[in-house]
């Protein structure tokens, strides 16, 4: 069997767990599926040196991404299905209320850029990064180090760092 | 020993010329540094400023430059690299000046790998200068992580030198476009305050303003390196104590002993503002 069907099993596998589970907790087990999936590319595509030239860690991250979009398990809601997009636009509600949350949806809202990502895509090159307030990844579910949290005017995403990638977006996560 | 500097230190300036005065007093076993934030348009402004920076040089000779973010802009290929980076800052980066940066919302964190820019691979990092004096503390406010404030507690805890210098590109306190990033005061200032922090370097403002000391706090932003917005800085008497806003700028900076003398240079070579800034002893 190849690694690419093993994936796309396991991946078929955490899909049909939608709505069976916290959502939280299914969030999780599908941020651990992709990183398996990430590791998985990773191994394929050349370690960095110590201290890499700036064309050896562009190239890859270039290779890294399109060895993830070749993989065929990269698609939209792969992480945010129906229910766990209603709880992180909960969280994210609940967050920004009152003056606190006035002043958090400013950090996020400053300098944020606009337009629109699509979900296992490259996050456009010259594209600038949201801020991510604190307070906003300590209401949201956690991610390892190889994945963070932005937003895209007010669409939030989880961008894969290594790769530069879209992992998937959450259309309209704040009002 | 305040007092004697402070008295070289003018000494100093009333000798330096016209045009390109120093107004620092370049004593033996000081920390020097240049500052420069929002800097990466590859555009003639931040070529000139990178000229400006190294003739300066000559006259005092800087160790190292911090960079407050937005290092570059739009695309970080190699090539952009060349533009953006090594070649505005090619006489100095020849000469031996180490640079250490901060991420800003313009750049990709890989940047962090990127060995010119000083980072050794880490989002947020501190680094010794001057004989045990200072160290600096360069965070990601980008993406402020509960690891990170954790990380920059037991840092500041930690830390055995006199002074404590934080650098980061969101400013905490600003009167500009982008304005104060309140959010990020509420998680940063509580640590600045208890653990004597003495100054704050941010950019993200694309001018320069110093500002009132907030709870023994200095705060500086130099946003003005390579963009510029001008008539940026909105007037807020309670705030600013100095702002510049009608052309690109640098600083130097010098620290020994128990002061810390600081200049803002424009494009020009000409002083925009400069002093001296003792330390507060009593913030430990």
């Amino acid at each position: 069997m190849t690694w690419r069907r093993s994936f796309a099993i396991v991946v078929v596998a955490a899909a049909c767990s939608d709505g069976h589970g916290d959502p939280a907790h299914d969030l999780e087990a599908r941020v651990r599926t992709y990183m398996a999936l990430h590791a998985r590319a990773a191994a394929g595509v050349p370690p960095l040196a110590t201290s890499p030239t700036r064309d050896a860690v562009a190239e890859r991250e270039r290779a890294l991404a399109a060895a993830l979009m070749r993989s065929g398990n990269l698609h939209p809601r792969l992480l945010f299905t129906n229910e766990i997009g209603a709880d992180l636009r909960r969280r994210l509600d609940s967050l920004l209320q009152g003056t606190d949350g006035k002043n958090v949806r400013g950090a996020i809202l400053d300098a944020t850029p606009s337009g629109r990502v699509e979900p296992a895509a490259p996050y456009p090159v010259a594209a600038p990064l949201s801020s991510v307030p604190t307070a906003v990844l300590e209401a949201l579910p956690p991610l390892p180090d190889a994945l963070e949290y932005r937003f895209v005017g007010r669409d939030l995403i989880v961008r894969d760092v290594d790769a530069n990638l879209v992992v998937d977006v959450l259309r309209d996560a704040f009002a | 020993m305040i007092v004697r500097v402070l008295l070289l230190s003018l000494a100093l300036a009333s000798v330096a010329t016209a045009e390109q005065r120093v107004s620092l007093p370049d004593l033996r076993g000081a920390c020097r540094f240049a500052v420069i934030g929002d800097t990466g348009t590859g555009g003639e402004p931040q070529y000139r400023i990178g000229t400006r920076m190294a003739e300066y040089r000559q006259r005092f000779p800087f160790d190292l430059v911090l960079m407050l973010g937005d290092n570059v802009y739009g695309a970080d290929e190699p090539a952009d690299m060349v533009r953006k980076f090594e070649r505005p800052y090619q006489a100095l980066l020849e000469a031996g000046v180490r640079f250490h940066a901060a991420l800003g919302n313009h750049d990709d964190p890989s940047q962090r790998l990127y060995e010119p820019l000083g980072m050794s691979g880490e989002r947020y990092y501190s680094f010794p200068c001057g004989r045990d004096s200072v160290r600096f503390f360069a965070l990601d406010s980008n993406y402020m992580t509960p690891a990170q404030l954790a990380w920059l507690d037991a840092q500041l805890r930690d830390a055995h030198e006199r002074w404590k210098i934080a650098y980061f590109h969101h400013p905490i306190y600003s009167t500009g476009s982008h304005g104060s990033n309140v959010e990020l005061r509420k998680r940063l200032e509580p640590l600045f305050t208890a653990y004597g922090v003495n100054v704050v370097f941010s950019g993200h403002e694309h001018f320069y303003q110093r500002l009132k000391p907030q709870h023994g706090v200095r705060y500086f932003v130099s946003g003005g390196g390579g963009k510029l917005s001008v008539g940026d800085i909105h007037a807020d008497p309670a705030l600013t104590l100095k702002g510049y806003d009608r052309g690109h700028h640098f600083m130097v900076v010098e620290i020994a002993g128990d002061a810390l003398f600081f200049q803002a240079v424009a494009e020009d070579g000409s002083t925009v503002d400069a002093g001296t800034l003792p330390r507060d002893t009593s913030r430990g």
